[in-house]
């Protein structure tokens, strides 16, 4: 356009205007995308016609009264109860971790290191088994540390018990099974939440201090609040991981369970492969809204670090340029 | 430091031979500071000469291991009982630090909180202005602190989204009240 140079009035005419561009071609681009929808349309066909799916049958599973009382008692109520302990437990041994007392440190550092090495299905037969160590007479029994021991020691005919359980009672139901994954979460946990607090600069605590908070408040309500934008995201990977371990719970054994109901009515029935999908389904389902929670989560404790709010509309653009990016 | 002779009661920062040292590295040797009360003080140094050490100091960041720091004729960080220095529990020490104002080099706002949050921080978590009374009271008397020391910084807003600039008056009106 250099010929045509009209000496308009204006001085801005014949400068460069709005850059009307052609995109860069990505060939390679479409050659991946047909193969995946190639292979995608398969994938779908298989779904849709091999008659070992046998649908109806899968939604029929998915709902009957045992495989849900199982999913709620079993599968969510043994998540969250392992959770809450996982989680509490591990914040303390985490604290406890970083302390200055050797003591502290030192049982906070065993906790993890015996947790963390036993496998979760042989702690399950364990906690399962628990009820060898308190047999039935007295129980486990609650009162004066070493009580029948110092009574014994007086010649006294007594032992300081308060009150006793029945151990097989409760290292055999759900309640053992919570127990045993909110310990082995804990171990975990603590790991997660001791880098966590080591990710707070030193000079937060040490600002805390300057107003004149103590030790304890400073970690309460300036470290662990930013700490949780770090121990946020494994978090949710971990309770994710544990709605999957719920499935363990039958080394304890507790069959009130998603999978083993589900396995159950499909070793009844013959249809063993539906049921199998059927478990997929709700294992899918229950983490699609666990990672819909995680993200709000981690939204809120992002705050204050300027990578929450922009991201959505960024990745909606990136979506629509794939589409259609020519406007 | 100009010391003037007079019988006058303890200046309000009264610091007599500080000695401090990281490990084998002595820092501060032999401190002598007095400061009167409304006076403007500036300690001039190169850097790594331990300016900020003795401030820390003061404000018992950093334990002393010679001399004595009176703030408000309160002796820093100890108790003096039959001759003997007891060390201050974690709760007293942080009583004392409450009566010092100190701004960070690097401000060291939480930036999970905002401005507003910031200032108001100290005056409702420790010095135990009601909860009932928080959103009134606590908010009126930092809006005014806030006010007076220039905050320009939107209230509502997180640290990191304010200018650097207006940054460090967040720090400051916890120091007047």
């Amino acid at each position: 356009m250099s010929s045509k140079t009209v000496a308009g009035p204006e001085k801005g005419d014949d400068r460069p205007g709005m850059i009307d561009a052609v995109p860069v071609r990505h060939p390679g681009r479409w050659v991946v995308i047909a193969v995946i929808v190639v292979l995608a349309a398969m994938f779908v066909h298989l779904l849709l016609t091999n008659p070992a799916f046998n649908w109806s049958f899968v939604f029929e599973a998915m709902i009957q009264s045992p495989v849900l009382r199982g999913l709620v008692m079993g599968t969510l109520l043994g998540t969250a109860g392992s959770m809450v302990i996982g989680v509490t437990l591990g914040i303390l041994v985490a604290v406890m971790r970083l302390s200055s007392n050797p003591v502290l440190s030192g049982v906070a550092w065993a906790f993890t290191w015996f947790f963390r090495a036993v496998p979760r299905l042989v702690l399950l037969t364990i906690m399962g088994a628990l009820g060898v160590l308190f047999p039935q007479p007295k129980g486990l029994a609650f009162g004066f540390p070493f009580g029948t021991q110092i009574m014994d020691l007086l010649g006294l005919n007594s032992d300081l018990t308060l009150f006793s359980l029945d151990a097989n009672q409760i290292f055999t139901g759900i309640i053992g099974g919570i127990i045993g994954l909110g310990l082995s979460e804990a171990a975990y946990m603590a790991e997660i939440a001791r880098a966590g607090i080591l990710s707070v600069d030193d000079g937060q605590r040490e600002a805390a201090c300057a107003l004149g908070m103590s030790n304890g408040r400073a970690m309460r309500r300036v470290v662990l609040p930013q700490a949780m934008r770090v121990i946020v995201p494994p978090t949710g990977n971990e309770t994710i991981a544990m709605v999957k371990d719920t499935s363990l719970l039958i080394a304890i054994p507790v069959s009130n369970e998603l999978f083993f109901q589900l396995s159950s009515i499909g070793s009844r029935t013959y249809q063993t492969f539906p049921v199998l999908v059927a478990a997929v389904i709700w294992y899918l389902l229950i983490c699609s809204v666990l990672m819909a929670v995680q993200s709000r989560l981690e939204a809120h404790f992002g705050r204050g670090f300027g990578t929450s709010a922009p991201r959505d509309k960024g990745m909606r653009a990136k979506m629509l340029s794939i589409v259609g990016g020519s406007k | 430091m100009s010391q003037s002779k007079t019988t006058e009661p303890m200046p309000l920062v009264h610091a007599v031979n500080v000695h401090k040292s990281f490990h084998s590295n002595e820092v501060l040797k032999g401190i002598d500071v007095d400061v009167a009360a409304g006076e403007v003080v500036c300690l001039l140094g190169p850097s790594g000469s331990g300016k900020t050490t003795f401030l820390r100091c003061i404000n018992q960041l950093e334990t002393i291991q010679g001399g004595r720091i009176w703030v408000d004729g309160e002796l820093a960080g100890y108790e003096e009982k039959n001759g003997k220095l007891h060390r201050l529990g974690d709760k007293q020490i942080a009583a004392q630090r409450r009566e010092i104002g100190m701004v960070f080099q690097r401000f060291n706002l939480f930036p999970h909180m905002t401005a507003l949050g910031n200032v108001m921080e100290a005056p409702m978590q420790v010095a135990g202005v009601a909860r009932r009374r928080r959103s009134s009271e606590g908010r009126r008397s930092s809006n005014v602190s806030a006010s007076a020391t220039g905050v320009t910084a939107i209230p509502g807003r997180c640290p990191a989204a304010s200018s650097s600039g207006s940054r460090s008056p967040v720090l400051l009106p916890w120091n007047q009240s």
